[in-house]
């Protein structure tokens, strides 16, 4: 009995997997190029399927483009989110410096310039090429203001600040654009949320469009797999090629993603600078950029990867072994 | 090797395909396994195999009760076996020797350990010279010789065939149960469904007999008796 025992585990040591490094990596490589292949094989539904996840992944990574660049936009308005405070009439020169003084002291307040009355007409007179009106109304109509820029440039707090600066006696009224930052902000987020739901919806439908592809897969090899499942091929290597080909449908489509991107890109950039050459502003677009397009690559691997192997390793272990 | 302890297997049909069924193979036996069509031969390989599992009792190989492996067990279990059909269950989208690697490449083997296994296991089956064909262009003679190729590249314990000499004429039937004596020679544990009863008589070995699910014969054939 023992002898028949020692000869059963030589038995089994023979047929042990002997994993090299060498074997298992070409092993792999060989399933890629099986892959491959087999894409090859069937091209049509092959493009039709990467197409499909490319509109997938381009929608959201287009919406979080503009969501960026529109908060860079409202950065740069954003900077020049300055109150301007016009003084009374019976302010003078004196009282309005101390005033100046006083608002750069305060912890809500990064900088104050003071514009006297005589500086508010020659930078008028200077910049508006009507010089010779004013000159002919005889008295200076122009008030002297103080130019305040908020250390925190947050709606409300900016806000807080227009309230208080109200307040004060010397000041006849304030002007502050805070209206069209407050916009800009919904409307950043409106983009934003919208991008959050339109891209965890498309990541789902990559998920499915992928899941479903494979699982067509895993129906025309059924009869490989039992020979695989037969000669003693774990869930593991039977769930592989379809692993791979997941991971590069996912990347195949973020990569036609990427080049729609670019071209779409290229199409607009013209008309975009004509557009904010025409509003004057330095603002510079915030272009798709490397960075952007390795994390769509990789986004694009994962969720392949993640729906091949959501939709073959259930079939597979919800099958017997 | 392998014993059946009161085996019954009930489909979810309803179909009674095995009925306490119990025997034993010994390390290094050869037998063969009889009956009609329908009689339960290819349900009892696949018990085996496990690619089913009996609905009341235990499959014991090589030490281990099949009932208890885990998935991953179950893997390496059928790793230890080689199996012949009779449809060969070759890959056609696949060359010969892509086909006869199949085993090696499942268990992790290198590049050139695989190389040299399946060169060798051609040559044993005389298909060397076809390694780059694909089955579909082979004979029915060529092609069940690749699915033995492939069912002993590996060196498996126990080599099972399911009527291996269905499609085949009685000189090539003979040659391939030549083959499978000469691995019983080095050790193999070989068991054949066959219902070509002269062939089997004619080879001197145990032979299993099952009718409707049940074993009516187990019993081992005299030496002297002179080949047919």
């Amino acid at each position: 009995m023992s002898a028949r025992d020692r000869k059963t585990a030589s038995e089994r040591s023979r047929t042990l997997p002997q994993h090299s490094g060498g074997g298992l990596l070409s092993a792999h490589l060989e399933v890629l190029g099986d892959s491959l292949r087999r894409f090859a094989a069937a091209p049509l539904s092959s493009a039709m399927t990467i197409f499909v996840i490319a509109i997938a992944l381009l929608l959201p990574a287009l919406l979080g483009l503009v969501a960026d660049n529109l908060a860079g936009l409202g950065g740069n308005f954003q900077d020049s989110a300055r109150i301007t405070l016009f003084l009374t009439g019976q302010t003078d020169d004196g009282e309005a410096v101390a005033l100046s003084e006083d608002l750069r002291s305060a912890a809500d307040v990064a900088s104050v310039s003071y514009t006297s009355r005589s500086q508010a007409l020659a930078e008028f007179q200077a910049g508006s090429g009507l010089g010779g009106i004013v000159t002919e109304l005889g008295d200076n109509p122009l008030p002297a203001s103080l130019s305040v820029t908020p250390s925190n440039r947050e709606p409300d707090a900016v806000q807080a600040l227009v309230t208080r600066l109200q307040a004060l006696p010397q000041v006849e009224s304030v002007l502050v654009d805070l209206l069209w930052i407050q916009r800009l902000d919904a409307m950043q987020a409106v983009v934003n949320q919208l991008g959050r739901i339109l891209a965890l919806v498309l990541g789902l439908a990559v998920l499915f469009i992928v899941g479903n592809s494979i699982r067509t897969g895993i129906e025309q090899r059924q009869r490989e797999i039992e020979v695989v499942r037969l000669v003693g091929g774990t869930a593991g290597y039977i769930a592989r090629p379809f692993l791979y080909s997941g991971l590069l449908l996912g990347l195949f489509g973020a990569t036609l993603a990427c080049l729609l991107l670019m071209a779409l890109q290229l199409a607009v950039s013209g008309p975009i600078d004509n557009l904010l050459s025409l509003y004057g502003a330095e603002f510079r677009i915030r272009f798709f950029t490397a960075v952007d397009a390795l994390s769509l690559l990789a986004i694009g691997s994962l969720l392949g990867w993640s729906g091949a192997a959501i939709s073959s390793l259930t079939r597979i272990y919800a099958s017997p072994p | 090797m392998i014993r059946f302890d009161q085996v019954s297997k009930r489909y979810a049909s309803g179909n009674d395909a095995l009925s306490q069924i119990s025997f034993e193979l010994q390390q290094g036996e050869m037998a063969f396994l009889t009956g009609r069509s329908g009689a339960g031969k290819s349900t009892l390989l696949r018990l085996i195999t496990r690619m089913e599992s009996p609905s009341q009792g235990q499959v014991i190989v090589a030490g281990r009760n099949l009932n208890r492996l885990t998935r991953r067990q179950v893997a390496w279990h059928r790793r230890q076996i080689g199996v012949v059909f009779q449809d060969h269950q070759l890959l056609f989208d696949r060359d010969v020797f892509e086909n006869v690697a199949l085993p090696l490449k499942v268990s992790g083997y290198s590049k050139s350990h695989t190389e040299r296994r399946v060169r060798a296991a051609l040559d044993k089956v005389g298909l060397l010279g076809k390694e780059k064909m694909r089955p579909g262009a082979l004979s029915g003679g060529e092609q069940q010789r690749v699915g033995i190729a492939r069912a002993v590249v590996h060196r498996p314990a126990i080599l099972l065939a399911d009527e291996p000499t269905g499609n085949l004429d009685p000189l090539l039937s003979r040659d391939i149960f030549g083959l499978f004596e000469e691995f019983n020679q080095v050790g193999v544990c070989v068991l054949i469904a066959s219902h070509d009863l002269g062939l089997v008589a004619s080879r001197r070995r145990r032979i299993i007999t099952l009718e409707q699910g049940r074993l009516i014969e187990n019993r081992e054939q005299r030496a002297d008796v002179g080949p047919g």
